[in-house]
């Protein structure tokens, strides 16, 4: 008895819970912004640690098709930048008897010559000074050309006097950028479980968020990777350090970040499920019926 | 060689870590934790008398705006002087202040600065004592309160424990440029997010300075403004902390600002900014390590937290530095510990809301097609890394100077220009 009576006043107060916040056509007196929290539900954490752990799952346990999807890409576009190098593959083994293979294009790192010294040199002066004549209200893009420059700077200095030989093959600068690509699809759905999921969009929208952002990268990384290539064989080693520090990693993230905000601005169940007035009074002012 | 940059770079990234997980925490509790906003409801009472300062240099086109609004308020006049602070102004400003004094007498105290040294701390300091009601609010001269903000600022003052209160800045120059959104993107996950959380937590709410007010018997308690800072608002934030007195953050108070529109202008004031809170930085760090029996722990570690953030930017820059030495000498850094190097850019600076905490924040606010402008934040991130960090290394070459050249936030709107709400 005693529990049939807290089910009847709980049903009340949901009743009364839902009348205080009711307006007199029968919508819904949002909270103001300064006090809208989320409700924290057992399904959204059960949703959340299962999309996590399972993206990362079909991150391990895609990887032999992403070795071979990266192989088929490089074998394309060998042919088609006019690389006049052989391809490779290095084989690789995770816990789980997972293997994989990424693939390598085995050509020579070009070293800079005193020529290609002084043609950098000269490009990194003028992009210094098209960054100071650059008009203010382009000063994010004055400041990214003196970082460039700058960078440039130091890599043309280490050609100039290090004694010692650049400490990168081209295949090494591949190797990275292909592993760093693979951790960052890696952690993707982690941080996804972190920063999205605790959220209240729909199961679908998050999986779907998931996957476009891991097929996006699937596909991302080994076209960054053959550019950098292309440059390095026509730019020698000098430019490697640029392409690595700014152009690596960095633009990985930003796809994360880019995909991250796509899915941020979706609407939300809460959102969608909110009662509407009843449809006989009509379009709520500036909402929808 | 391997050693000496590699240890100092992993404290860095250290570092970064816990800044990151700090505001990955916010972010959970400011979505799922109970709301402190205790005073939010107090719309009937006894209102004390209340004086509210608005500093003005130069700021001819905006501070008929400001006094509109505030003489708008709906704060029993009888119990409300508004005294705006000609600090030296060389334009128009003093005889429109002057003018709005002629026709309310009663209500607007005006209060001209000719000399004396120059800032909103020492105009502050000067102008705190023409008045000697119990609370005295601060507003920006670019500010629009809305109807019920004072009320809604002073309320928490009505617990005697109380010595300061804050309110969110909202901009509403927010279309002007890619600039303005992101400023905007920023205050609030730095608002909405980051001192909200910080109020559910009991911890440190940072008093701003410039939506909000102080209690007079603590600023006299602690010997009234400082003059020798260029953030008051961070150094009476931690005196007050220190004292034992609160600070408490009202996010349903909202008032509206101009946010810089031009990259000139964001530099100027980051500079400021940086200059003024490290100066805290040196100040308060030590007193709040020693901890005062009063502060809890958690509260000394949000407070170094918040005391450091602006010193990020240049370990962030020297963390860079590092790993840049260490590729050369062939010490290629993991991934792992470049994506800490990546993300921070999204984390560290501007109002140093990280990239999750500024979505959450705007899905918060209700408008979510401005999280859209996500990935473009850091766009302003190379702009402000290298003017906090130039901020920080000029002031440490200088060794702390006392005398600091105050930097004012450039305006754009117009004086007739007619406002979002249509109040001019």
């Amino acid at each position: 008895m005693a529990g049939k009576s807290a089910r009847v006043a709980l049903a009340q107060a949901r009743r009364l819970e839902g009348l205080r916040v009711r307006g007199v056509r029968g919508g819904v007196i949002a909270p103001h912004r300064s006090m809208v929290g989320l409700p924290w539900t057992l399904w959204r954490l059960v949703t959340t640690l299962v999309l996590s752990a399972g993206g990362v799952v079909l991150v391990v346990a895609s990887l032999p098709w992403v070795g071979r999807f990266w192989q088929l890409i490089f074998e394309r576009a060998r042919d088609f930048l006019g690389i006049d190098a052989p391809l490779g593959d290095q084989q690789f083994g995770l816990p789980g008897n997972v293997h994989f293979t990424l693939p390598f294009i085995g050509a020579l790192t070009p070293q800079p010559d005193p020529r290609a010294l002084w043609i950098a040199g000269a490009a990194s002066l003028v992009v210094f000074a098209v960054s100071v004549l650059l008009p203010v209200r382009f000063t994010p893009l004055r400041y990214f050309l003196r970082l460039l420059a700058l960078l440039q700077g130091t890599a043309i200095l280490f050609f100039a006097i290090a004694s010692d030989p650049f400490p990168y093959r081209l295949t090494d600068h591949v190797f990275v950028l292909e592993t760093a690509g693979l951790v960052v699809m890696g952690l993707a759905p982690l941080l996804l479980g972190f920063t999205l999921h605790v959220f209240d969009l729909a199961l679908w929208k998050k999986l779907l968020l998931t996957l476009a952002v891991l097929a996006h990268l699937a596909v991302f990384i080994p076209l960054q990777v053959l550019v950098h290539i292309w440059l390095v064989l026509h730019g020698t080693a000098l430019v490697m350090p640029v392409l690595f520090l700014v152009f690596g990693l960095l633009l990985d993230v930003m796809v994360f970040v880019a995909f991250y905000g796509w899915a941020m601005s979706w609407r939300g169940q809460l959102e969608r499920h909110q009662v509407r007035p009843p449809a006989h009074l009509g379009r709520a002012r500036g909402g929808r019926a | 060689m391997r050693l000496a940059l590699l240890i100092p770079l992993y404290v860095i990234v250290a570092v970064l870590v816990v800044y990151t997980i700090r505001h990955y925490l916010f972010t959970l509790n400011r979505l799922f934790g109970r709301h402190r906003q205790p005073y939010v409801d107090i719309g009937t009472a006894a209102w004390p008398r209340v004086a509210v300062f608005v500093p003005c240099h130069n700021e001819e086109r905006v501070v008929a705006h400001m006094l509109d609004a505030l003489l708008a308020c709906d704060y029993p006049e009888q119990q409300l002087v508004i005294i705006p602070i000609d600090d030296r102004s060389t334009d128009a400003t003093g005889r429109i202040v002057d003018e709005y004094a002629t026709r309310i007498p009663a209500r607007i105290r005006p209060l001209h600065r000719t000399g004396g040294k120059p800032g909103k701390a020492a105009a502050l300091k000067e102008a705190s004592s023409a008045s000697d009601a119990p609370i005295h609010l601060v507003f920006d001269a670019d500010y629009l309160p809305g109807r019920g903000l004072i009320k809604q600022l002073v309320a928490p003052f009505f617990d005697p424990e109380v010595g300061a209160v804050m309110g969110r800045v909202v901009p509403m120059n927010v279309g002007k440029s890619l600039l303005t959104r992101l400023l905007d993107l920023e205050r609030t996950g730095g608002y909405q997010v980051d001192q909200q959380a910080r109020m559910n937590l009991d911890l440190i709410p940072q008093y701003g300075g410039t939506v909000g007010g102080v209690r007079r018997a603590a600023l006299l308690e602690l010997g009234g403004w400082r003059d020798d800072t260029l953030a008051e608002d961070t150094d009476i934030t931690f005196q007050l902390v220190l004292a034992g007195w609160e600070v408490v953050y009202q996010n349903r108070s909202e008032c509206y600002e101009e946010v810089p529109e031009t990259w000139p202008s964001r530099i100027r004031q980051i500079k400021r900014w940086a200059r003024g809170h490290n100066q805290s930085l040196a100040r308060y760090w030590w007193p709040l390590l020693k901890r005062p029996a009063h502060i809890r722990r958690r509260t000394v570690v949000d407070g170094l937290l918040l005391l450091g953030v602006f010193a990020v930017g240049p370990l962030l820059l020297i963390g860079w530095g590092l790993a840049i030495a260490l590729y050369y000498l062939g010490i290629p850094l993991s991934a792992g510990i470049q994506a800490i190097l990546v993300v921070a850019m999204y984390s560290t600076l501007g109002n140093f809301a990280a990239f999750f905490e500024v979505a959450a924040g705007a899905r918060l606010d209700g408008s979510r097609k401005r999280i859209l402008l996500l990935p473009f934040l850091i766009v302003g991130f190379l702009v402000s890394l290298v003017s906090v960090s130039w901020a920080t290394v000029a002031q440490v070459s200088t060794f702390w100077r006392r005398h600091d050249h105050w930097e004012k936030t450039e305006r754009h709107r117009t004086a007739d220009q007619k406002l979002p709400n249509g109040d001019a």
